[in-house]
């Protein structure tokens, strides 16, 4: 089906892909379009999977400017523990 | 006193290999067993369950997982299930372990678990197949849980799940989407099971902390709602023992 270049259509869309592709294959992302920019939001786990999920946003939307506002996934080590009865 | 670790949805690729290795450093010296809520890989490929059991290989403590719905998306979980016990890590569907921690033996059920949604507002197996098949699956996988607490007589518990028992974890998600994160079947599975903890992963925008309505502490260890390697829970019933 085509895509509907309404933002809401085009938000629900660029969601479905970025975890259907096997390039990003993300769930969990935010997808907000305010006119001609798309924002990603979210936590990823690489620079590399940062880059890919940009180019797939932008194949879909190639007119829209996007706004990769993701963040890096944080590895700590724990610095406490929760006690539990 | 027991010490748990657990951490869910690390999504494993070659791009991130060894790096969660790294940080599992010094574990040993916190914690006597590590929980793994599934979604260890992101397409579940082969591949990636290799990464996936090389990263938990030796550790020096028990490792316990069940698997996610990504490690089912290459249809191939029987093999990344292999591969990972190959490795030593257990893998749980159905089924429990118990693991003696120091003298105190700690039980653990396990499935994935699926969707459906939660008390009031759940689906039901009627109308197409497709939603009588995807309802009769979360069911099956539920009694599976039950059955398996119900075969456990240990001093502690621990139910591990990758779907969500409760709405409270998953606080942070858009409530349309509740059904797909988890069901009110895996949480009435665990009050039957005189359930010390309920672990589980999944809901990437959810909250750590949650109860079922039968008072067992619930946790979302999802990687990126710890936002660390991995959270570290203690046992004190073991206390009294």
């Amino acid at each position: 089906m085509e895509t509907n270049r309404e933002p809401h259509y085009l938000s629900a869309r660029v969601r479905e892909r970025l975890t259907e592709d096997e390039r990003t294959a993300e769930q969990g992302l935010q997808v907000v379009v305010r006119g001609d920019v798309i924002y990603l939001r979210g936590t990823v786990a690489s620079e590399e999977r940062r880059r890919r999920i940009e180019e797939v946003a932008a194949e879909i939307c190639p007119d829209h400017e996007i706004r990769d506002e993701t963040t890096l996934i944080d590895l700590h080590r724990p610095e406490g523990e929760e006690r539990l009865p | 006193m027991t010490c748990v670790a657990a951490v869910a949805d690390i999504h494993l690729g070659k791009d991130v290999c060894g790096r969660f290795r790294k940080s599992l450093e010094g574990i040993t010296e916190r914690a006597e067993v590590l929980l793994l809520g599934g979604d260890l890989t992101r397409h579940g490929t082969v591949e990636e369950g290799r990464a996936v059991a090389d990263e938990f290989r030796d550790l020096g403590l028990p490792v316990v997982a069940v698997l996610g719905n990504h490690d089912y998306h290459s249809d191939a979980q029987d093999e990344i299930t292999a591969m990972l016990e190959d490795a030593g890590v257990i893998v749980l569907e159905g089924d429990n372990v118990v693991l003696d921690l120091n003298g105190v033996r700690l039980g653990i059920a396990g499935t994935k678990g699926f969707g459906g949604g939660f008390a009031g507002r759940s689906a039901s197996e009627f109308g197409e197949p497709e939603m009588k098949r995807f309802y009769h699956l979360t069911k099956e996988l539920s009694t599976g849980l039950a059955m398996a607490l119900k075969d456990l007589d240990t001093d502690l518990k621990i139910a591990l799940t990758h779907y969500s028992p409760v709405k409270e974890t998953l606080e942070g998600e858009p409530s349309e989407i509740y059904p797909f994160l988890g069901s009110y079947l895996l949480a009435e599975a665990i009050d039957q099971g005189d359930v010390d903890l309920a672990i589980h992963g999944h809901a990437h925008l959810g909250s750590e902390r949650g109860v079922t309505p039968g008072g067992v502490s619930v946790r979302n260890v999802a990687l990126p709602v710890l936002r660390q390697a991995y959270a570290l829970y203690r046992l004190t019933g073991a206390e009294a023992m």
